[in-house]
């Protein structure tokens, strides 16, 4: 063999083994293609792209005025890639780290420079690529802290990480909060948060994101797969400013008499819904806090205030009438061995309807005893009938369970329970159940259940609307409700509310309650009382019905002395703006008279509106958004204000919201004196000022 | 002055179709590939593209002036470019730009270029051993004459090579054994050093510089399972980026995998391509290095001379065998290893080594094409004679 044949013998050999390593790339190239396939393709699903959720953006609580009652705020966690882009050099990074963890240490407080510093740099030893900085985050912080070394080399770079979370605010802090509650993870919801999580919470909505270079997640198509349903918004019925009202009330009672706790619920007669409620639990001396709904959950003896019950028992059912005359011993009753004491001594003969003014427990468990001692049943029939056994069925979890005893199937009955009933002893009842009674007097009989929701709104528009219950559509007669009105009326008259809810511009009815409650262990031995009073207002033309109801005060201790002067202070305020209320001021005062309104100048449509609202028909041919009204004999002429770029405008006559609005546009700035309308301006209209000048403002 | 060049562009037609096609396919791949390596750098896409636009047409240009030069004179600058790839080889592993614990490149002074010097002792290694092979044809299976120069300088290159870049070492032994084995140096004698080699190489891989790499890379390969999926993350994603590619592939520029793949512009062009241009396209590959090779056999077998012969085989086996590794990387036969493929992935300056190489088997080529020209009719025994001439029988 020759070398060369010899040489290319080999080359055809190795040829023949390069195309075999071909083969072999190739064969493998279809295995992986075609009998690993699936797996590796499920793979690629499964890194490429994933299915995000979009969280539906949680409907918000308004009050029944308008007012956000809770809402949801973006908050930020903060994480650091400490392997970013930018700091991806050891040298950048050792070179900032210290003055980064300076920035964060005066900025977050918590920890020093050097603990910053070396937990930035252990996480940066440990290639963590997700490190928490910090959780709680507001949108104004993330400002600040984007602009620190190292961050602000920006997002992809500097390596910070944002997450968005929402959280829930109540703008009004703790206005109402319980009763707004919230619903939050591993934590039993409560209030109307809870209640109408399904509702608030919305649905949330999926979308295919994608990895893109960088690691990036992006969205593969522009909308969502599943786009998120926002939470429908809820109208409550709370008004904030009754509500503040009588959350101020309470508390300075609680503070000034020390109580344990209290609460207040201010209602609407005639729908059955809540105006306000409050409720206040001592966390440290003279401090109270909403940590729990009293109002609807408490179930206690409610004393004397039940007497209405067994007086409107009575009178339906004709065992007696207001003049009948009873007999009340001095006092004390002895029954069963059991002595039952009036809180003022000294009562002697006196009529029914004296008796429950001066809340004599003698008279009303001696009556209800004689009466009914024979058959109990047809008392507590009465009261069952009212449904005072039963829960209102409320629109927000957490409803106290009421306990009115019942001969047949009460365990406990004995010959003591009926007398102790009548006065509000042997019974369970929350303050709410016992407001909704005492509203269905004021409602001509018609017992309604209480509402906390007036409406469902998405988008603006009602989805659901909410009406109150009716538990009763006649509680007893009108000629009894009439005598228990007197009764009601006359408690604050003449009897034991005298001192206190009287009030000369409008009537108030109500009963007081001075209940002693029963202490755990102790019993009634150590004497703790509840004192409470519930009413409505005005008297002859009731609006509202409203129950007080404080804890445990210290000193006095009557219904009339802690509960009562948190009624009036509410009552007051709300009758004081409340116009509807002033049945006495004649419709003269408005509508007749001769002079005209003086008017203000100002934004046109808001001037326009006024006018028309008074029915003054208004003279307008005007294209200017601001106008100076001038009085003519045929009406009110307007005036345009026009100003030009430079110029100072002409704000005289004009509200401070006008005048400040127009000239902060002008450039100027307006520094006020008084109040009332723009009087005098230093700078005369249309003379030319420098931006930023400083105008004099004089209103009077 | 384009006629002028196409008139002087001579050598094997195919060849130059076949380097063409590589050429437009790879600013394609690159194209599409360097997305994520733009975004890292912070650089357009097109900076990148632009950048190795320019080394192609450098490399284009490269192998249009080596294939002009006569072969023969590769023989000298073979021997001149082993004296400068050694000190260099040494200077590198000392001094060399430290990337991922190995010390493979160097940066030219003035013109600020990083390169691989192991690509200038491929090159350097290959010519020289055509030329030595051919020198020792007579004395070919004496040991001391041939085979311990020969092989020794094989194993200095290797050793220098094998410490910073194993698997461009290992690559280049096997081509330096294959093309000993065609220069008919004695395959027992070849046996013995492999052996000893073996030996060094379990000693570079235990406790060279970059023993833990070797270990995780060849326990990935192994055992697949064992592993936690960040190790495994590079083949798989290629798996994926080939699996999902199918018969047609998703189209160019529509890799996705291309965001996962580590250096989907180079060591995994292979997988992007799959992905891009699908089963076809592999194919196609695959069919264009092995027709690019076998155009080759056609110069080995016309070269008149042993020199022109093993030159064209020893490079072209080179090219080749580089390209399949490569290929067999991305698909998982073998373990992941750095390897170019010739004339598509993007690296600089190994395109310009690679262009040369092309370049010295067209100037072989073009040279069989003018002596064919200048003895047709009696071409035969022409051939034969020259052979006898050049190459004494044994």
């Amino acid at each position: 063999m020759n070398i060369r044949t010899d040489i290319l013998l080999r080359v055809y050999i190795a040829f023949g083994l390069i195309v075999l390593f071909a083969l072999a790339v190739l064969i493998k190239l279809l295995n992986v293609q075609f009998v690993q396939g699936p797996r590796w393709k499920a793979m690629a699903d499964s890194l490429s792209t994933k299915y995000v959720n979009i969280e539906a953006v949680r409907g918000n609580i308004y009050s029944v005025d308008g007012s956000l009652l809770a809402t949801s705020v973006p908050e930020y966690e903060l994480r650091m890639d400490l392997l970013a882009g930018g700091i991806e050099k050891d040298d950048v990074f050792y070179e900032k780290v210290d003055s980064l963890a300076a920035k964060m240490s005066a900025y977050f407080g918590d920890k020093s420079t050097a603990q910053y510093s070396r937990m930035l740099r252990k996480a940066r030893k440990d290639h963590e690529r997700y490190f928490l900085i910090r959780r709680k985050v507001s949108h104004s912080e993330l400002a600040v802290i984007k602009k620190f070394p190292i961050f602000n080399l920006g997002r992809y770079k500097g390596g910070l990480i944002t997450v968005q979370l929402n959280k829930r605010i109540l703008p009004f802090k703790t206005l109402a909060s319980r009763t707004i509650g919230y619903k939050n993870p591993n934590v039993q919801p409560v209030g109307l948060e809870g209640a109408y999580s399904n509702y608030i919470d919305g649905e949330t909505g999926k979308q295919l994101m994608q990895r893109i270079a960088g690691g990036a997640w992006m969205p593969v198509n522009r909308d969502a797969e599943i786009a998120p349903k926002d939470g429908a918004d809820i109208i409550s019925t709370i008004d904030i400013n009754m509500q503040d009202l009588a959350q101020n009330a309470l508390r300075k009672q609680l503070i000034k008499s020390d109580a344990d706790h209290g609460c207040v619920v201010l209602m609407e007669v005639a729908t059955g819904e809540i105006r306000a409620i409050a409720n206040f639990t001592k966390v440290g001396e003279g401090q109270y806090e909403e940590k729990f709904n009293y109002a609807i959950a408490e179930s206690a003896e409610p004393g004397s205030t039940f007497k209405l019950a067994s007086y409107l028992t009575m009178l339906d059912q004709h065992k007696l009438d207001t003049a009948t005359k009873v007999d009340c011993e001095g006092g004390t009753f002895r029954v069963y061995n059991h002595t039952i004491r009036d809180s003022h001594l000294g009562n002697q003969i006196i009529s029914v309807k004296r008796a429950f003014e001066v809340s004599s427990n003698v008279a009303v468990a001696k009556l209800v005893y004689q009466h009914y001692k024979d058959n109990p049943q047809e008392f507590t029939d009465k009261l069952y009938d009212l449904h005072l056994n039963e829960k209102l069925g409320l629109q927000i979890p957490g409803e106290g369970r009421p306990l009115i005893k019942n001969p047949k199937i009460s365990k406990s009955w004995s010959g003591l329970t009926l007398p102790q009933m009548a006065y509000g002893y042997e019974s369970k009842i929350t303050p709410l159940q016992m407001l909704t009674l005492y509203n269905a007097v004021a409602n001509n009989g018609k017992m309604i259940s209480p509402v906390f929701v007036r409406e469902i709104r998405r988008l603006g528009n009602t989805i659901e609307t909410f009406k109150a219950r009716v538990i009763n559509e006649k509680i007893c007669s009108d000629e009894t409700l009439g005598k228990l009105k007197g009764m009601l009326e006359g408690v604050v008259l003449e009897g034991s509310g005298k001192e206190v809810i009287k009030n000369p511009l409008y009537s108030v009815a109500g009963k007081t309650g001075t209940a002693q409650v029963a202490d755990g262990r102790a019993g009634y031995r150590v004497r703790r009382y509840q004192a409470s009073f519930c009413g409505y207002f005005p008297a002859n033309n009731p609006k509202y019905s409203m129950i007080v109801v404080i804890n445990n005060p210290k000193g006095a201790y009557y219904g009339a002395l802690v509960s009562g002067p948190v009624f009036r202070e509410v009552a007051d305020k709300v009758y004081a703006n409340d116009i509807e209320m002033y049945d006495n001021v004649s419709k003269e005062q408005f509508v007749g008279n001769t002079k005209m309104p003086v008017s203000k100048s100002g934004n046109k449509q808001a001037t326009q509106y006024v006018y028309k609202s008074f029915g003054i028909k208004a003279l307008l041919a005007s294209n200017s958004e601001y106008i100076h009204a001038i009085d003519t004999n045929n009406g009110i002429s307007f005036q345009d204000i026009d100003y030009k770029e430079g110029m100072v405008p002409d704000v005289t006559g004009m509200g401070l919201k006008d005048a400040l609005y127009l000239l902060g546009n002008a450039g100027l700035r307006p520094v006020v004196k008084g109040s009332g309308k723009v009087v005098k301006q230093s700078v005369e209209p249309g003379a030319k000022a420098a931006k930023g000048a400083i105008v004099m403002l004089e209103l009077q | 002055m384009i006629n002028r060049i196409l008139n002087k562009t001579k050598g094997d037609r195919w060849i130059w179709l076949i380097v063409i096609l590589l050429s437009i396919w790879s600013l394609l791949a690159v194209y599409s590939a360097t997305g994520t390596l733009a975004y890292k750098r912070g650089v357009g896409t097109e900076t990148i593209l632009m950048k190795h636009l320019m080394f192609i047409v450098g490399g284009l240009a490269l192998m249009y002036f080596s294939h002009l030069l006569d072969y023969r004179y590769y023989a000298g600058i073979s021997k001149l470019l082993m004296v400068i790839t050694i000190p260099l080889l040494l200077y590198t592993l000392i001094f060399g730009a430290n990337v991922n614990d190995a010390s493979r490149w160097v940066t030219i002074p003035i013109i600020n270029q990083t390169f691989q010097t192991s690509d200038m002792a491929k090159l350097a290694l290959i010519t020289f051993l055509a030329r030595t092979l051919t020198r020792k044809q007579e004395n070919i299976k004496d040991v001391k004459k041939a085979f311990i120069p020969i092989m020794g300088s094989v194993c200095v290159v290797f050793i220098l090579i094998a410490l910073a870049n194993l698997s461009t070492a290992l690559m280049l032994f096997g081509v330096s054994i294959l093309l000993l084995i065609i220069g008919r140096i004695s395959i027992k004698q070849i046996s013995i050093v492999c052996l000893a080699g073996l030996v060094l190489l379990a000693g570079v891989v235990l406790f060279g510089p970059r023993r833990e790499t070797y270990k995780s890379r060849i326990q990935t390969f192994l055992h697949p399972e064992k592993q936690d999926p960040d190790k495994s993350f590079q083949s798989n994603q290629s798996k994926i980026a080939i699996a999902t590619g199918g018969i047609f592939g998703k189209g160019p520029g529509n890799s996705t995998q291309r965001n996962f793949l580590p250096h989907p512009y180079s060591d995994f062009v292979f997988a992007l391509i799959i992905e891009e241009y699908g089963l076809i396209g592999g194919l196609v590959l695959i069919v264009l290095y092995l027709m690019f090779l076998w155009r080759c056999i056609l110069i080995v077998t016309q070269s008149p001379k042993a020199f022109g012969a093993l030159l064209a085989a020893g490079l072209s086996f080179t090219l080749t065998i580089q390209a399949f590794a490569n290929m067999a990387v991305a698909v998982g036969l073998g373990p992941v290893t750095g390897v170019p493929l010739p004339l598509v992935s993007m690296g600089g300056t190994s395109i310009l080594f690679t262009s040369i190489a092309f370049g010295i088997i067209l100037s072989v080529s073009r040279d069989i094409d003018e002596k064919k020209k200048g003895n047709t009719g009696d071409d035969k025994s022409n051939e034969q004679k020259i052979i006898v001439g050049e190459i004494p029988a044994v």
